[in-house]
């Protein structure tokens, strides 16, 4: 989804992009040495801000929630809240060390859709993910009758986490580049374009 | 004559400023959806 968004803001102003998909720490050190024109999705922190622009606007905002079948009568207020119910988690995602830490039992896959699964067959309770790949599982995982099982809590487990294009500051046109992103991202979202590809990603 | 014909083209086309200007970008491996990863590596 965030390559789409990407690729269709460039789209716009008649510049092509390529994607190179690297381990995430060796992805954004080709982007730092300008062995790369730039790199997705990054979220600010005072380190990166010091070798990149980032783009004017985050790319999307990610949102952490619980997803449980609708028959469960699920919400939660505090960690201690969440002690009664079986949690699916996944390896390596930051949801999975917040609970931990919480002192929570958390039931680990190594990939995301096998969360989904155990939810339908009753063999857990609720697993985090974020609202728009949790959809984007269920509506490609299911037929419509059970994806029309799901939902999702609206309160969050982690803080939203804006994602943002970063180009070097190494890069000679690095500063033209990103004005000229932040200019067609506005026309994208005006366009009603922006709204179209979510869309289509959560209800494919 | 039509390869030099071509080169000509492309060649004019790219000072002209018609050539498309194609950007490279660097993305974490993942599955098309599997965004939720950490996308802040610490």
């Amino acid at each position: 989804m965030i390559q789409t968004i990407v690729t269709e803001t460039f789209k716009l102003v008649n510049i092509d992009v390529l994607y190179k998909y690297y381990p995430w720490k060796r992805s954004l050190r080709y982007a730092e040495e300008f062995e790369v024109d730039g790199s997705i999705p990054w979220s600010k922190s005072s380190e990166r801000e010091k070798v990149f622009y980032y783009s004017k606007e985050p790319i999307i905002i990610t949102r952490t929630v619980f997803f449980h079948l609708k028959s469960l009568d699920f919400k939660w207020d505090t960690f201690e809240d969440l002690k009664r119910y079986r949690i699916g988690g996944n390896i390596g995602y930051r949801s999975t060390d917040v609970l931990k830490k919480n002192d929570l039992k958390v039931e680990l896959v190594a990939k995301e859709e096998q969360n989904f699964r155990k939810l339908l067959a009753n063999r857990i309770d609720i697993t985090p993910s974020s609202f728009f790949v949790g959809y984007y599982i269920i509506n490609n995982l299911f037929p419509k009758s059970k994806a029309l099982t799901f939902t999702n809590t609206t309160k969050q487990l982690l803080p939203e986490n804006g994602v943002h294009i970063v180009i070097p500051k190494k890069h000679p046109r690095g500063k033209e580049i990103m004005k000229i992103f932040d200019e067609a991202f506005e026309k994208l979202v005006k366009s009603g374009m922006y709204d179209k590809i979510i869309d289509e990603f959560v209800s494919k | 004559m039509r390869k030099l014909f071509t080169l000509l083209l492309l060649v004019l086309l790219s000072i002209s400023g018609y050539a498309k200007e194609t950007l490279i970008l660097s993305t974490g491996e993942w599955a098309p959806y599997t965004s939720q990863k950490d996308p802040s590596p610490e």
